[in-house]
C-alpha cells in the first residue's frame, strides 16, 4: 500500500545513521554541489556518447561504499526510474533507424545506441540523487538550501511539512483500515465515500493547525520563525568538490575508452 | 499573586456560556489540580491563564498583568501551558529546536538559548533525544520534551492539560517524577484522582462552567467523587 | 507529470531553474503580504495533507482504474495563490529529496509544470474570476473543473516544450503533444470534478476555510473579467488550432507510421537532427511566449488588486 511504503520511506530518512561511511561529517552543501555539478556534466554529454556516459558512473560506485552503502542497492532503487524514462525513451529506436555501428555483422542503429544513452544517464542521476537523500537526510538538506539562500517561508514550510509529513500520513491510514475493516474490500474508493474520507482528514488537519497556532502563540510567536544560525564553510569539504568536480572534467571532455584503447 | 480570575466568564461565539462567573487564585508555590468531567470547561479555563482566550465579562490577572493588555508576552514568560496533544505543542524539526523555540522567539543570545535548552532536557532527562524527530518518539518521550519546551522558557506557573491520558504507566511514573523535581506553581487538569492526589495539595472542582468545590482537604474528595 | 533528469538538457533544467526561483522569490515576499501568523502552521500541515491525500486513489467509474489529487487548484482555494504555490514547491521538493521521485535538476521545470500552472495561472485567471468568493456549488464545480484542466494542459505543454527543446528523445514534437493534450485534458477533468467535490464539502461544513482574502471583494474582479475571458478563450483557440495544425503535417505523426510501416518510398532521407521541424518551433515558440505572458498577466493582475485594495484603505 502507498501509505506503508511512503512512511516506511520517510522513517528510513529521519533514522539514517552513518556509522558505516568512511566519510563522515561531510558538510551537506559540499554533497549537493557536487551532486549538482555531477547531474549537469552527466546530462551535457551528447546522447551519442554512451562510452562516456558510462565512465560517470564511477561517481556513485565509489561514493556508495564512501557514504556508508552498498552500490548494488543503490543500483536497485535507481530501477525505479525506468518506467517514467522507458515511455518516453523507447521512441528513439523506434523511429530512429539510422545505423550507428556493426558489431559481428548486427547492425545497431542510433536510435538504439541513443535508447541506451538516456537509460544509463537516468540511472546515474538517480543513483547520485539517492547517495545525497542517504548521506544527508532531509533537515541537512533543507539547512543547506537555507544557507544557499532559499527563502526562510519556504525553508519554514519544508521543516513543517516534514514533521508534519508522519502524522498526517499515520492518521490517513488509521482512517483508510478503519474503512477496510468495516469490509469495504477495494483499495480505491468512490468519489463521494473518497470525498468524506478525505475531506473529514482536512478538517481535522485544519483543527490541528489551529491548535499548533496556539501552542506557537503560548511561546511567545511573533509570526517569524527563528532557525539557528548556519555553520561556516570547512576547507576540507572545498577540496572534496575541487577534487571530484576535476575528475568529471575529465570525464567529459575525454573519452577515457579512447585512452583505454590506445595503450593496448 | 501569581495567577488571578476575577468573575470570569467566557462563551464561545455563537455558543453557549462555557465558564460561569470563575473566581480564584493561585500564589506561588502552589500545586493545584483542576478536576471535571469532560465538557466541564477545564481546557477552556486553561486556555485563559495565558491569554489565549480573552473573557467575555471579569478579568485574569497574572503577575498584575491583565491578559487583555499589550504585555501578552511577558505573561507567556510567565504562564506555560502543556497542552494535551504533544504533536501539537511538538511541531518543529528535532527536539532542539523545539525546547529552543520559546528561548529563541525571546530573542536571547544564542549561548543564553543553549543554556536553558540544555538545562530544560536535563530537568527532563531528554538529553539524549536533541537531535531526534518528534515524530519518532514514544508518547512518554514526547510529554516530557513537551514540558522541556515550556520550562525553557522559566515560567513562574505551568498548567497542564490532560497530561497523562496517553501515558502508559512508566510513563506516569516519570511524569511524576519530573513535576515533583519542579520548583514551578502546577496548575494541573486531569480525570486521574490519584495523579492529584500525588502531586497536588488543592483541588478546584469545576461542573458545567462552575466552580463547586475548592478545597486543600484533597483526600476528602475520594468521598465527593463517590460514584 | 513528473519530468525525469534524463529526458532533459541542462541549458533547459537551468532556465526552469531560473524561473522558478524568480516565481519563489516573488511568492515569499507575496505571501507574507497576504498572510495572518496562523498561515505558517496551516502551509505545513496543509502540505501534509494533500501529501497524503494523494496516496488515497478514487475509483474512476467505467475504467476500472483510480486516480488520486494532484491538489494545486485546492490549496489555492484554502490558502490563496501565493502560499499554495510555496505548499505545492515543497511538496515537489519533499517527493524529490525524499522519495526520489522526480529528477534534482528537472525540479525547476516540475515546479513550474505542477506549482506556476496552477496556483499562479489557472487559479487567478480561471478559478478566481469565475468564483468570484461565492459559495454557489455551480460555480464552484464550473470554476474547479476549467482551472484543473487549463492547469493541466498548459503544464502538458510545458512538458513537451522541455523534453523537445532538450533534444534527448526522437519522438517528433507534433506526436508527442497530440498525445500529451488529450490525456491531460481527461486527467484535468477528473481532476477538477475531484477537487470540486472537496471544495463543495468544504463550503457546506466550514465555509469559512476557504481562502477570502476581500470579503467584500465582488466589485475587485469585476474590471478583470472581461479581459481575462477573452484572453482565456483565445488560448484555449490557439492550443486546440495548434492541435490540428500539428496532425495535418506529413512530417509528424505520418512520417513515423510511414517509416515503421517500411514504406521508404513517402520518405527520401532520415530524419534531420533537429527535433522541431521548422514550423513547428515557430509555432511553439509562439505558444510557449503566450503562456509566458499569460503568467505574467496573472502575476500583475494579482499585483494591481493589491495595490489597488492598498489604497482605497
Amino acid at each position: 500500500m502507498k501509505l506503508q511504503k511512503a512512511l516506511l520511506t520517510l522513517h528510513s530518512n529521519q533514522t539514517s545513521t552513518k556509522n558505516d561511511a568512511l566519510i563522515s561529517k561531510l558538510d551537506s552543501r559540499i554533497l549537493i554541489l557536487t551532486t549538482v555539478i555531477y547531474l549537469v556534466f552527466v546530462l551535457s554529454l551528447p546522447l551519442v556518447s554512451l562510452a562516456q556516459i558510462i565512465w560517470f558512473a564511477v561517481y556513485p560506485i565509489i561514493m556508495a561504499p564512501l557514504t556508508g552503502t552498498n552500490y548494488s542497492n543503490i543500483f536497485i532503487k535507481s530501477l525505479w526510474v525506468l518506467p517514467l524514462i522507458l515511455l518516453i525513451g523507447i521512441f528513439n529506436p523506434i523511429l530512429d533507424h539510422t545505423e550507428a555501428f556493426k558489431i559481428s555483422g548486427v547492425t545497431v542503429s542510433y536510435g538504439w545506441l541513443t535508447f541506451s544513452s538516456i537509460i544509463v544517464r537516468g540511472l546515474l542521476c538517480m543513483q547520485a540523487l539517492i547517495i545525497l537523500i542517504n548521506y544527508d537526510g532531509f533537515l541537512k538538506i533543507c539547512e543547506s538550501l537555507r544557507s544557499f539562500g532559499l527563502p526562510k517561508i519556504l525553508t519554514v514550510q519544508l521543516l513543517m511539512l516534514y514533521r508534519y509529513l508522519g502524522v498526517l500520513l499515520e492518521e490517513a491510514q488509521r482512517m483508510h483500515i478503519s474503512i477496510i475493516s468495516r469490509g469495504y474490500g477495494k483499495s480505491s474508493f468512490p468519489l463521494k465515500m473518497w470525498t468524506q474520507f478525505i475531506g473529514s482528514l482536512f478538517i481535522n488537519t485544519v483543527e490541528r493547525s489551529k491548535r499548533i497556532h496556539m501552542a506557537m502563540s503560548a511561546r511567545c510567536f511573533d509570526g517569524e520563525i527563528q532557525l539557528g544560525e548556519t555553520k561556516r564553510w570547512n576547507l576540507k569539504d572545498i577540496y572534496f568538490l575541487i577534487v571530484w568536480s576535476s575528475i568529471f572534467i575529465l570525464l567529459r571532455f575525454y573519452n577515457l575508452s579512447d585512452f583505454l584503447f590506445s595503450t593496448f | 499573586m501569581l495567577l488571578s480570575f476575577e468573575n470570569v466568564s467566557f462563551s464561545y461565539p455563537g455558543s453557549a456560556e462555557v465558564l460561569k462567573d470563575i473566581s480564584f487564585s493561585i500564589d506561588r508555590g502552589e500545586k493545584v489540580a483542576l478536576l471535571g468531567l469532560n465538557g466541564a470547561g477545564k481546557s477552556t479555563l486553561m486556555l485563559h491563564t495565558n491569554g489565549l482566550l480573552i473573557p467575555s465579562k471579569g478579568n485574569v490577572w497574572v503577575k498584575g498583568m491583565n491578559t487583555k493588555s499589550k504585555s501578552v508576552n511577558e505573561i507567556r514568560k510567565t504562564v506555560g501551558i502543556v497542552f494535551q496533544e504533544a504533536d501539537d505543542q511538538l511541531f518543529m524539526p528535532t527536539v532542539y529546536d523545539d525546547v529552543a523555540f520559546g528561548p529563541r522567539n525571546m530573542k536571547l543570545s544564542q549561548e543564553e538559548v543553549e543554556r536553558r535548552v540544555h538545562r530544560a532536557l536535563e530537568l527532563t532527562n531528554t538529553e539524549d533525544l536533541a537531535q531526534r524527530s518528534p515524530f519518532e518518539l514514544s508518547g512518554g518521550q514526547k510529554k516530557s520534551v513537551s514540558i522541556a519546551t515550556v520550562l525553557s522558557m522559566n515560567p513562574e506557573l505551568i498548567v497542564f492539560d490532560e497530561p497523562t491520558s496517553s501515558l502508559d504507566y512508566i510513563a506516569v511514573k516519570n511524569f511524576i517524577d519530573i513535576i515533583k523535581s519542579l520548583p514551578q506553581s502546577i496548575l494541573l487538569s486531569t480525570h486521574d484522582l490519584e495523579l492529584a492526589k500525588q502531586l497536588c495539595h488543592r483541588a478546584i472542582i469545576l461542573e458545567e462552567g462552575k466552580i463547586i468545590k475548592d478545597t486543600t482537604e484533597i483526600k476528602e474528595l475520594i468521598n465527593f467523587f463517590n460514584i | 507529470m513528473h519530468v525525469s533528469d534524463a529526458l532533459i538538457s541542462p541549458p533547459v533544467a537551468i532556465v526552469g531553474g531560473l524561473i522558478s526561483i524568480s516565481l519563489i522569490a516573488l511568492a515569499s515576499k507575496k505571501a507574507k503580504q497576504d498572510s495572518s501568523q496562523q498561515i505558517i502552521p496551516l502551509m505545513g500541515v496543509m502540505g501534509a495533507f494533500v501529501f497524503a491525500a494523494q496516496m488515497i486513489n478514487f475509483s474512476i467509474p467505467g475504467t476500472g482504474s483510480s486516480g488520486h489529487l494532484i491538489g494545486g487548484i485546492f490549496l489555492s482555494a484554502i490558502l490563496g495563490p501565493w502560499c499554495a504555490f510555496i505548499t505545492l514547491c515543497s511538496i515537489l521538493i519533499v517527493q524529490c529529496l525524499i522519495f526520489a521521485d522526480g529528477g534534482l535538476l528537472a525540479l525547476g521545470c516540475n515546479i513550474f509544470n505542477m506549482a506556476a500552472t496552477s496556483c499562479l495561472i489557472a487559479y487567478p485567471l480561471i478559478y478566481k474570476p469565475i468564483v468570484n468568493n461565492s459559495l454557489n456549488p455551480f460555480k464552484l464545480t464550473l470554476g474547479a473543473i476549467v482551472s484543473s484542466i487549463i492547469a493541466l494542459e498548459i503544464g502538458a505543454f510545458a512538458v513537451t516544450l522541455e523534453t523537445e527543446a532538450s533534444g534527448i528523445t526522437a519522438l517528433p514534437f507534433s506526436t508527442f503533444i497530440k498525445f500529451m493534450i488529450p490525456i491531460h485534458l481527461v486527467i484535468g477533468l477528473i481532476e477538477g470534478l475531484v477537487t470540486a467535490s472537496l471544495i463543495l464539502f468544504i463550503s457546506k461544513r466550514s465555509p469559512s476555510i476557504l481562502f477570502n482574502k476581500n470579503i467584500n471583494a465582488g466589485t475587485k474582479a469585476r474590471p478583470y473579467k472581461g479581459i481575462i475571458t477573452v484572453f482565456g478563450i483565445i488560448t484555449l483557440v490557439l492550443a486546440a488550432g495548434f492541435t490540428v495544425l500539428a496532425s495535418e503535417n506529413p512530417d509528424g505523426l505520418e512520417w513515423s507510421i510511414a517509416k515503421v510501416a517500411g514504406l521508404t518510398e513517402f520518405v527520401s532521407e532520415a530524419p534531420s537532427t533537429a527535433i522541431m521541424p521548422e514550423y513547428d518551433s515557430n509555432y511553439a515558440g509562439i505558444l510557449g511566449a503566450v503562456i509566458v505572458m499569460m503568467l505574467l498577466w496573472g502575476i500583475s493582475g494579482i499585483l494591481f488588486s493589491r495595490l489597488k485594495h492598498s489604497k482605497s484603505e
